[in-house]
């Protein structure tokens, strides 16, 4: 990395990290929601983050119809790093909404149409991600795991119209007043900044990692050529 | 050598094959065995009980059947060879298609009068509805099994086919089991299903050939 990306870089994580300090202060400065209580400012987080893991499904489905179409190595590392993070926002999405569960509905998990589409969700990406560390040919991989990323991209649409096409107990929307309107915004700073970031830093790992294979084996096949 | 002419001489193969070497037996062996482990485990009664075992049970039985046909063309290389067929590409991907899904009907006839005794299950009206939704749910089985049992065929990896793609079908699976309410939803699920698989099928055999 040359030193004025590094510079850009740290910069970028500093901003991200402000950011995430003002929206937790937002959040805990926020008056309490009368029927729900502490445990809606849960919802401050749960929402950020399930709207980027859609966004970071768009990634990896973006990445595989890119790859299908050009067969470019960059499109397969950006549909690898964009996977990941799908995973990790899809963990938190599933971990803040039971706990959200837990207090309204009294349980920590159900079976309704929304829930289980993301919990399908998450399934999926985890595959791919095992498809990804399964099949040995670099080429294959990354025509497998862009059909993958393609077909699996259309769990998203059913993530979200599941609650109007299924009864379902998950609410489709929720009332905030204006003040709580703001804290919510001020969330989607730090996701947003989080999500792409984190994109960016595993393509530019996976980058660096296939480069340096092709420059091993590029230099194994000189030896080999000149004994 | 006409496309149509060149899928029935390949759906034809496919199906002989098959009939030879009686592999569908075991599928339908598990299928029924599926059926009967989750005929004990559910109560009868509710009408998505017995759609959901049914469900489950043509998949796991289905992707299996798809896994074997896949490693029986890749024997001695048969899948190259097919390639050499003049207008056998074109239509390769339609023709495994086509063979599927008269694999997965087979198993379907086979399984759904057990899950109806199993689960009593009273279709009364809605068995115009549920048929469609269950013929739908078995193209998107065999667009999804054809392409993924070709790309993971051969090697430790084509014994994942249904750790990988039984997610990508569960969502088709619970809108099937659960009574989805407009078949709309499944023809544009089948419709993705195929248009990506076909497309990466014919990566595949660039591949291969």
């Amino acid at each position: 990395m040359t030193r004025s990306r590094r510079h850009v870089a740290r910069g970028f994580w500093a901003l991200t990290l402000a950011s995430l300090a003002l929206a937790i202060s937002l959040a805990v400065r926020a008056p309490t929601e009368v029927s729900m209580g502490t445990v809606q400012k849960v919802f401050y987080l749960h929402l950020p983050v399930a709207i980027h893991t859609f966004v970071a499904a768009l990634a990896v489905f973006v990445a595989g119809a890119g790859y299908l179409a050009m067969r470019d190595a960059r499109w397969d590392a950006l549909g690898h790093a964009a996977a990941e993070v799908t995973l990790l926002n899809g963990t938190v999405l599933l971990l803040t909404g039971s706990f959200w569960a837990r207090i309204a509905w009294g349980q920590w998990w159900t079976w309704s149409p929304r829930l289980t589409f993301s919990l399908l969700l998450w399934l999926l990406y985890a595959a791919l991600l095992v498809v990804r560390s399964m099949v040995p040919s670099p080429e294959r991989r990354a025509l497998v795991c862009a059909i993958y990323g393609v077909v699996a991209f259309l769990d998203v649409p059913l993530v979200y119209l599941s609650v109007k096409l299924l009864p379902d107990i998950h609410p489709e929307s929720i009332q905030l007043t204006n003040e709580l309107r703001v804290v919510l915004a001020a969330w989607f700073v730090p996701i947003t900044l989080l999500t792409l970031g984190l994109i960016a830093a595993r393509y530019g790992v996976l980058r660096a990692g296939a480069s340096a294979e092709a420059d091993r084996a590029a230099s194994v096949a000189a030896a080999g050529a000149h004994p | 050598m006409s496309g149509t002419r060149a899928m029935a001489i390949l759906v034809a193969k496919d199906l002989r094959i098959e009939m030879r070497a009686i592999s569908l037996a075991g599928p339908l062996i598990l299928a029924i065995i599926a059926a009967c482990a989750l005929g004990l485990a559910l109560p009868a009664g509710p009408l998505r009980h017995g759609s959901g075992a049914l469900c489950m049970a043509v998949l796991v039985a289905g992707l299996l059947s798809i896994e074997r046909g896949m490693a029986l063309e890749r024997q001695d290389d048969a899948l190259a060879s097919l390639l050499l067929i003049p207008a056998a590409r074109a239509v390769l991907y339609p023709a495994k298609l086509a063979a599927c899904l008269v694999h997965l009907a087979t198993i379907s006839l086979v399984v759904t009068p057990l899950c109806i005794v199993f689960f009593s299950m009273d279709l009364g009206d809605s068995l115009g509805r549920v048929a469609l939704a269950g013929g739908l749910g078995l193209v998107a089985i065999a667009a999804l099994g054809t392409v993924f049992s070709a790309a993971l065929a051969g090697g430790a990896s084509s014994r994942l086919l249904p750790a990988v793609v039984a997610p990508l079908l569960l969502p088709v699976v619970l809108l099937v089991a659960r009574g989805t309410p407009s078949p709309g939803v499944l023809l544009a699920f089948d419709a993705v299903f195929v248009a990506a698989g076909w497309i990466g099928f014919d990566a595949l055999m660039e591949e291969v050939a």
